[in-house]
């Protein structure tokens, strides 16, 4: 709290003085710099070149031998030179009076370039805080921008891709995990208006996420800017990272069409292998033997284990599926864009129109994106102005549940699905049919009849409509708002049909059966209304040597999350809708509205383009805080957080003692320092509310399930950074690094509450959480002769990350079997189970130790041969939750990307690499698949496991029920998720042959996906089973990324 | 925070809030599936029926524990190697496991903040049709509550008393901290001036009348005194425990019916060896007709809790113990027939001609029995005929307007039924000093005509005054106390049973069941030890009233036990077996003399025939009766 009023107290004086500053400087004496401009290799001359000043409207433009002359007010301005086909280039006069620049071609990325700020646009070496561009927009085919940044900028945003459905994209975490239950995600930031990242958003569609940003098709993008510090603006919503994606708009008064299309091929992804149908049937016959009550004769006489084949039955359980054949196909991916940018003095404008479609890896899955833009700028008289973004968005796709789901998972079935038997069902002849099979006798359903029966749709369409109107009230001031409503709708149907589900036991939540499903329908419908408003006033103003940026502002954010689902059970064969179903029927529904109102000011003061310092503070309030919060304060009537950020950059390399340091061309100190917070509480948390249930399905009423707690607020995340940039060798090499240390507290946990409140739990904030890292990038052009460029990029990330306290409580999760522990001096997600030590191979190995679990019912059972040899932590001889320790983390040691690109001409070639450290996985897919507890086929690893005495192997016995719990969550589900991976190469030609009515063409081809160097046994190591921090590292097998080719051109007219 | 830094900030949020009245109404969120606290403010009569019914869902997870607390922790019900550990750990009264599920006492505290929030906002003085509507529902909440509260004490002789529901987090430490025996006057005092009013009622729901979802609050307070009573012998308590019991009786008519009994088959030969159909576990049964339960919880399959009794029983984790068995067994079956159309006979035991049927026949009808399973003979009945099936068309929310039909399955768990009334009326008034009294509700059934008769309740145990008319003839007159005058329809009389009859026949003619003759000790003709006649003492000597006063307590305690034999006979399983045995082990306590025992409680558990045995001893000490209640670690599944 102390530092908390410091940072206030100077913040507020900061602002002022800076403001009186800036009113106050004098102009300054001018100087006059000449120059030349040349071609780095060859060093010819660049003719019509343009130099400018940064934070200076001097300007001037070389001549046919590359000379210019320009003003300055400061011996340590920097000239910012651009020309056609080349690379910008940041220069510091650092007192010179001559200065000779070299210009490399821009098939080199761009090193300086304007930035997208919480302010407008700033020059990249003008800022004093880590604001990260995705670079090449341009051509890419994924389908979503979160793919973008996670490939983009791998070292300094951590992505995990969702999985490999189009357009799920990825989970991206910025600078360590900065919460543990509520929203980790990032703020996005579309064209000033905020989104809502819906995500903890659940589809009926298991597996599958509905993503926000899928909404926007990333050849609409402009840019995309990663805010890791100085966002404070955005204060309760800003401590996991700001994302501003802004759109095209109108560029200049020339009329340009970009014509885009690509065409790619998807392959199946590498599965688990599973046992032949031999090899299952053995299994099958093993495991049977081992159910109580069932005799060997009894399992003998089974119609699947009788190889008489003169039995009617013989041909329906003697075939050879390849199960996965029938799921999977080479999936394919289209995507078409047409963009128009233009507009005269009036107004420019930027259109565009784009339809992807995808038929996935899996059959019967496929996509369709239609999407539409049309931003606008009207000068409507000198002093107003009006900017217009109209989106729409339409999505259709047809699903089905993905993951471990022994019921309705295409891609589960196809693995546990016995092999010896047939798609089809056979007449009690022994005639096979052309009528898919049910689900079999083993409770597995058929998936070749899922595929055909199965009705499983989403439709979504999100529309929004912004204005921005701009009041320049003088030179200096300008006041603006803009003003968006968005409607985003979901439908959602689902249907496990009754021919291809397998029937299964319907049980009440204490375990007892209910009755049995032979079908069910499900039916969700989601719709998100969001009315936004961010209005501003902003001061400007130059001086001399002095820049100042000021602005002051006031947004206010309306969401409200309304979702219905419904399903029903046992409609019949023709059920489609749920209003056929008869039985179990549930109504579920959320209806959250929440209101958010935040204050803000800032101001970014530059000195002579070497001294920078940014503040920024906001307020904020949200029907999502309690009403007596111990932080922040209490005005109008309400409860408001603070949060405060100053930035400060010392441009070094502006400075006049470096000019015989000639090597360096850019070096920047920036250090800052931050409170931004959290506000995603779940809604009405800090209200004490009721639910309704129906008594006896008749009687509706309410109980009450909530308890207020007035106190409930946001998170708090205090972060300092210190960085560096770098760039010597006339920017040759160049390097960005950043340190940062935050510390967040009031984390918000779900906390215990006594029984006599009648309630388990409560939100409250409660524990404190840090984070440690640094993130570094590297760029160099390695070659640059002639007509051949090369150059490489890498960047490599790490952070630390650790509950530092929990007021002496700790919390443990199930998810997917797993249990996460959460829990002081530990790193948040962390595994928490048993640690094994082989197999018994003998009884007399198994007696010798002696170790044993406690039954339900009170008695002993011993470990024996052919078990898990569970390591007794404890030490008291009974195998249970006494032993648990922690047995993996999901966090990496360091994580990252390398990228290269030759050009040679018009041909480029450039290839993605991607890694990740020190991570490990929890293969909850293998646990399912390796348990040896139950009649569905298993992996290939289970022809290992242990059959003998004396045997020696690392798989344990398979029985039914698995009795000594083998398949428990152990170590043995534990995994080195370490990899590396050739994301993509991509090969792009510039035809040099252009019609007149052409600009230019630009043929592609890519293959992503190419190759995973890794020791994880899985499909993918790069995964995670949700959006939220505890739900990392999970490998619930969904469907992975997989190789695809694209091939594509775009076309300007 | 300076006032510098505060004006700044306000002049900063000024500038662009200036037409807002306040913040905290721009904030203002409400949300249609939630209702939030501040917006239910218990206005209408719609959100008191709301708010009822979803006490009543809360009720349903005490249901199990009803019936296992008062069971397993007593001596006709015990676990099998099958229960899990957690119920095992009750039935050895051991309780070592943490996380013991039955420890927890979350789920009574959830039906009482719910009440608490009934009882705080609802608003009594809403006037419909000339009637305060809320009252009743008022009322019942307060007795849901006490009900609440009372098996609160029976199960961990440990409560938090609060009467303001629990709202926000701060409240949570608002409570005081209790013994069963505290909160029994506390609940007493609450309760007692809201005796008369009317029952709540919700109507028909599902085809089950949920009037029987609320517990009379007459019979709470008859339970609440009884159990002072017994805890401190207190005339005073048991008279209004008496009272309490027969203010229902009469209020609502309720009186045992024979058509419940259950009996064996007679012809003129004597019993032909087959059992007459089920009558008995008819009562059991929940249908709208069934007047014999009262209050009830009720489980259905697919909404709320979902009773596991029934599988429990089913998969024979739990069984009646021997000791339940044999209480049956030890039981004299008696057969009134008639040889000829005057001269009757009499059967019992041995006589019947086979042995397929022993004792009390009210076993046959409460557990199963089959000949081919003997597992299946430990199976209990009672609990197979609890499930209640409704079919019902519904209005297909479809545009043609189809309707379907669906059937909900329901558990019924009865908390009290009017045997057990009487019962409690009978232990009430034996307490009270009238062993007749009580020994006619077992044998011959309460009517007026039987208390009247005084071969059934003698005149010592009415209020008689003699007056001699203008003829000079003396006139008895007899005065009942209210809680002897019943006011049962003129037609009920003479079906009237005693609850004893249900399962033993004609116990009303048997000649065995009777309370013993413990005048000897005035006869003349018994000698002493020097072989000498005892002599009678005078009537008018202390002697003489000593010897009076022993054998009316020997009787007292006869019929005591008779009672407690009848509460296991006819209420076997069902929950209460704790609570009875909780109150005859503080009677026998409170009492002087040579009946009081300080450990009946240890003396019955200790014969309790289970895979545990226990130690009698061990009961002396109170605490031991009662689970020991844990704050369990946290486990927090599946959020995000």
């Amino acid at each position: 709290m102390k530092g908390k009023k410091f940072s206030l107290k100077y913040l507020i004086s900061v602002f002022f003085t800076l403001s009186f500053l800036a009113n106050t400087f004098a102009a300054g004496d001018t100087l006059t710099i000449s120059g030349n401009v040349r071609n780095a290799y060859s060093k010819a001359p660049v003719a019509a070149a343009q130099i400018t000043v940064a934070n200076h409207p001097f300007s001037s433009t070389t001549d046919e031998n590359g000379n210019f002359n320009i003003k300055v007010t400061s011996t340590s301005a920097i000239l910012i030179v651009k020309a056609f086909d080349y690379q910008e280039r940041e220069i510091a006069v650092r007192g010179r009076k001559d200065v000779t620049i070299n210009l490399y071609s821009n098939k080199f990325s761009n090193l300086f370039d304007d930035k997208a700020t919480l302010n407008g646009e700033k020059r990249s070496s003008q800022l004093p805080t880590s604001n990260r561009n995705v670079a090449n927009l341009d051509v890419a085919q994924p389908l979503t921008v979160d793919d973008l940044i996670s490939n983009g900028l791998g070292g300094e945003v951590r992505g995990i891709s969702r999985s490999g459905q189009a357009g799920v994209g990825s989970s991206l975490f910025i600078r360590g995990l900065n919460s543990i239950n509520a929203n980790a995600q990032p703020l996005y930031v579309i064209d000033g208006v905020i989104w809502n990242n819906l995500f903890d958003a659940e589809s009926i569609h298991k597996g599958f996420y509905s993503n926000p940003l899928f909404d926007i098709d990333p050849s609409d993008i402009e840019s995309v800017t990663v805010l890791k510090d100085g966002n404070s603006i955005y204060g309760s919503k800003a401590s996991n990272g700001v994302i501003l994606i802004n759109t095209k708009r109108g560029k200049d008064m020339t009329t340009t069409i970009d014509l885009k299309a690509f065409y790619g091929w998807n392959e199946k992804p590498k599965t688990i292998p599973v046992m032949g149908a031999d090899q299952y049937r053995t299994y099958l016959s093993e495991m049977l033997g081992t159910i109580e009550g069932v005799s060997v004769s009894a399992v003998e006489r089974l119609d699947f284990l009788n190889n008489d084949s003169n039995r009617p039955s013989y041909s329906k359980y003697h075939n050879n599926t390849d199960w996965e054949d029938e799921v999977y196909q080479t999936g394919s991916t289209q995507n078409y864009h047409l963009n128009v940018n233009g507009g005269d003095e009036k107004a420019l404008y930027n259109f565009s129109l784009g339809y992807t479609g995808n038929d996935g890896a899996i059959k019967s899955i496929d996509m369709n994106r239609i999407n539409t833009r049309f931003n606008a700028d009207i000068n409507l008289a000198s002093w107003l102005k009006l900017g217009w973004n109209v989106g729409f968005t339409n999505i259709q796709r047809y699903l089905l549940d993905d993951g471990v789901d022994e019921r309705t998972s295409l891609t589960y079935l196809s693995k546990i699905k016995a092999p010896f038997l047939s798609p089809y069902s056979y007449t009690t002849t022994g005639l096979i049919t052309q009528v898919y099979d049910s689900g079999d006798e083993f409770g597995v359903s058929n998936p070749s009849a899922l595929v055909e029966n199965s009705i499983n749709k989403m439709k979504q369409y999100r529309f929004n409509i912004g204005v921005n109107p701009q009041f320049i009230l003088n030179k200096n001031f300008k006041l603006e708002t803009m003003f968006d409503y968005s409607l985003n709708k979901t439908k959602e149907d689902f249907l496990a049909p009754r021919n291809g589900m397998a029937p299964y036991y319907h049980l009440s939540e204490n375990g007892t059966t209910l009755g049995v499903i032979y079908d069910y329908v499900s039916s969700q419908a989601m719709r998100d209304l969001a009315i936004f408003d961010d209005s501003r006033l902003t001061y400007s103003n130059k001086a001399g040597n002095s820049t100042i940026d000021a602005y002051l502002g006031w947004r206010y954010m309306m969401n409200q999350y309304e979702a219905d689902f419904i399903q029903g059970h046992n409609g019949g064969e023709n059920a489609t809708k749920v209003g056929d179903a008869t039985d179990f029927r549930t109504i579920l529904g959320a209806n959250n509205t929440t209101k958010y109102i935040s204050t803000y000011a800032a101001a970014d003061y530059a000195y002579a383009g070497k001294y920078l310092l940014s503040v920024a503070a906001s307020m904020d309030a949200s029907s999502n805080f309690g009403s007596k919060t111990e932080g922040g304060f209490k005005l109008f009537g309400t409860n408001w957080g603070f949060f405060p950020s100053v930035n400060a950059g010392w441009l070094i390399s502006a400075e006049e003692f470096m000019q015989s340091a000639s090597f360096i061309n850019l070096l920047k100190l920036r250090a800052g320092y931050s409170v931004t917070g959290n506000d995603g509480i779940q809604n009405y948390a800090q209200n004490a509310y009721f639910t309704s249930i129906q008594f006896l399905g008749k009687l509706n009423g309410y109980v009450l399930s909530n308890l207020a707690n007035p106190k409930l607020q946001w998170e708090t995340t205090y972060r300092s950074s210190v960085g560096l940039d770098l760039s010597i060798f006339d920017d040759r090499l160049s390097v960005s690094a950043d340190l940062y240390d935050s510390k967040t507290k009031d984390l918000l946990m779900m906390k215990q509450l006594p029984e006599h409140t009648g309630l388990d739990y409560y939100w409250g904030n409660d524990g404190e959480m840090s984070n440690k890292g640094f993130e570094a990038s590297a760029y160099v052009k390695v070659l640059n002769v002639n007509k051949v460029r090369f150059d490489v990029s890498a960047s490599i990330g790490k952070y630390k990350n650790e509950i530092t306290n929990l007021s002496g409580q700790e919390y443990l999760t199930d998810i997917y079997g797993a249990e996460i522990l959460t829990r002081k001096g530990s790193a948040a997600g962390v595994f928490y189970g048993y640690k094994t030590d082989g197999v018994y191979s003998t009884s007399q190995e198994a007696a010798a130790d002696g170790l044993k679990i406690l039954e339900q019912n009170g008695s002993f059972t011993n470990f024996g041969a052919g078990d898990v040899k569970f390591v007794d932590v404890y030490g008291d001889g009974i195998i249970n939750e006494k032993d648990k320790v922690i047995i993996g983390d999901p966090n990496p040691d360091f994580y990252g990307s390398f990228s290269g690109k030759l050009a040679i001409g018009n041909l480029s070639l450039s290839a993605l690499f991607t890694y990740s450290y020190g991570n490990d996985i929890y293969n909850y897919n293998r646990a399912m698949l390796e348990a040896g507890s139950n009649l569905h086929n298993q992996s290939s690893a289970m022809l290992t496991r242990w059959t003998a005495e004396g045997q020696q192997t690392s798989s344990p016995k398979a029985m039914y029920g698995d009795p000594m719990g083998n398949s428990r969550f152990s170590d043995r589900w534990i995994e080195d998720g370490s990899y590396l991976k050739i994301k993509s190469i991509q090969l792009s030609y510039e035809l040099p042959v252009k019609p007149k009515f052409l600009t230019g063409i630009t043929v592609w081809g890519s293959c992503n996906n190419v190759w995973t160097w890794t020791k994880y046994t899985g499909t993918d190591p790069e995964v995670s089973a949700g959006n939220s921090v505890l739900y990392q590292g999970i490998d619930n097998g969904l469907l992975p990324s997989t190789r695809s080719y694209y091939v594509g051109v775009k076309i300007s007219l | 925070m300076n006032k510098f830094i505060k004006s700044s900030l306000a002049l900063l949020t000024g500038l662009f809030s200036l037409t807002m009245v306040s913040c905290s109404d721009m904030l203002d969120t409400d949300s249609n599936k939630l209702l939030l606290e501040k917006d239910h403010g218990m206005g209408s009569i719609n959100d008191t029926l709301y708010s009822m019914a979803g006490i009543l869902s809360k009720l349903q997870p005490l249901a199990d524990r009803y019936v296992l607390q008062g069971e397993i922790r007593a001596d006709l019900m015990s676990t099998t190697e099958k229960a899990d550990v957690y119920l095992q750990e009750m039935n050895s009264y051991n309780y070592s496991l943490p996380d013991n599920p039955y420890r927890n006492t979350k789920d009574y505290y959830a039906v009482i903040n719910n009440c608490n929030y009934v009882i705080h906002n609802i608003d009594t003085t809403t006037v419909i049709s000339n009637n305060m509507a809320n009252r009743r529902y008022y009322v019942a909440a307060k007795t849901i509550r006490a009900w609440t509260y009372f098996q609160l004490g029976l199960g961990y002789n440990n409560v938090k008393w609060y009467d303001k529901p629990i709202i926000e987090v701060g409240d949570i430490n608002n409570y005081t901290e209790m013994d069963l025996e505290s909160i029994i006057s506390v609940l007493i005092a609450d309760l007692a001036p809201h005796k008369d009013e009317n029952q709540a009622d919700l109507g028909e729901i599902s085809g089950y009348p949920s009037v029987k979802s609320f517990y009379p609050i007459k019979l709470m307070l008859g339970d609440l005194y009884l159990t002072r009573a017994s805890i401190n012998n207190s005339k005073g308590d048991y008279e209004m425990a008496a009272t309490m019991y027969m203010e229902q009786i009469n209020k609502q008519y309720y009186y045992l019916d024979n058509d419940y009994n259950c009996g064996l088959v007679m012809n003129k030969l004597g019993f032909t060896g087959a059992k007459k159909p089920n009558n008995w576990i008819n009562l059991h049964k929940p249908s709208r007709n069934n007047n014999e339960i009262i209050g009830s919880i009720v489980n259905s399959d697919v909404y709320g809790y979902q009773s596991q009794i029934y599988a429990m029983n089913d998969s024979l984790e739990i069984i009646p113990t021997p000791n339940s068995i044999k209480y049956f067994d030890d039981q004299v079956y008696y057969g009134e027939m008639y040889v000829t159309d005057e001269v009757p006979a009499y059967y019992v035991g041995y006589y019947r001609t086979t042995g397929d049927y022993t004792g009390d026949i009210r076993k046959y009808d409460g557990l199963i029995s089959t000949k081919e399973d003997k597992d299946d003979y430990k199976k209990i009945h009672k609990y197979t005929v609890r499930l209640f099936t409704e079919s019902y068309e519904v209005e297909s929310d479809e545009e043609d307007g189809e309707s379907e039909k669906v059937s909900n399955s329901y558990f019924i768990c009865p908390i009290t039924r009017q045997s057990m009334i009487y019962l409690r009326y009978a232990e009430a008034v034996n307490g009270l000093g009238k062993p007749n009294l009580a020994m006619a509700v077992l044998k011959h059934g309460l009517s007026n005509t039987n208390i009247a008769d005084k071969s059934i309740v003698p005149n010592h145990e009415k209020e008689v005054v003699y007056t001699t008319d203008e003829n000079g003839v003396i006139q008895e007159n007899i005065y009942l106390p209210s809680y002897m005058q019943l006011s049962l329809p003129s037609f009920a009389d003479g079906y009237v049973s005693g609850v004893h009859m249900r399962g033993c026949g004609d116990a009303d003619k048997d000649t065995t069941y009777v309370i013993k003759d413990f005048t000897h000790y005035l006869a003349t003709e018994d000698l002493d030890a020097e072989g000498n006649p005892i002599m009678i003492p005078a009537p008018n000597t202390a002697e003489y009233s000593n010897i009076i006063a022993e054998c009316k307590d020997d009787s007292i305690a006869y019929v005591n036990n008779l009672i407690f034999v009848e509460h296991a006979l006819e209420t076997s399983y069902e929950g209460n077996r704790f609570f009875d045995l909780y109150r005859f082990a503080k009677r026998y306590k409170s009492i002087s003399g040579k009946h009081r025992n300080d450990n009946f409680f240890g003396d019955v558990m200790a014969t309790k025939v289970s895979n545990v045995t226990l130690n009698a001893g061990m009961f002396l000490d109170e605490n031991k009766w009662f689970i020991p209640e844990d704050n369990k670690m946290i486990n927090v599944e599946d959020f995000k």
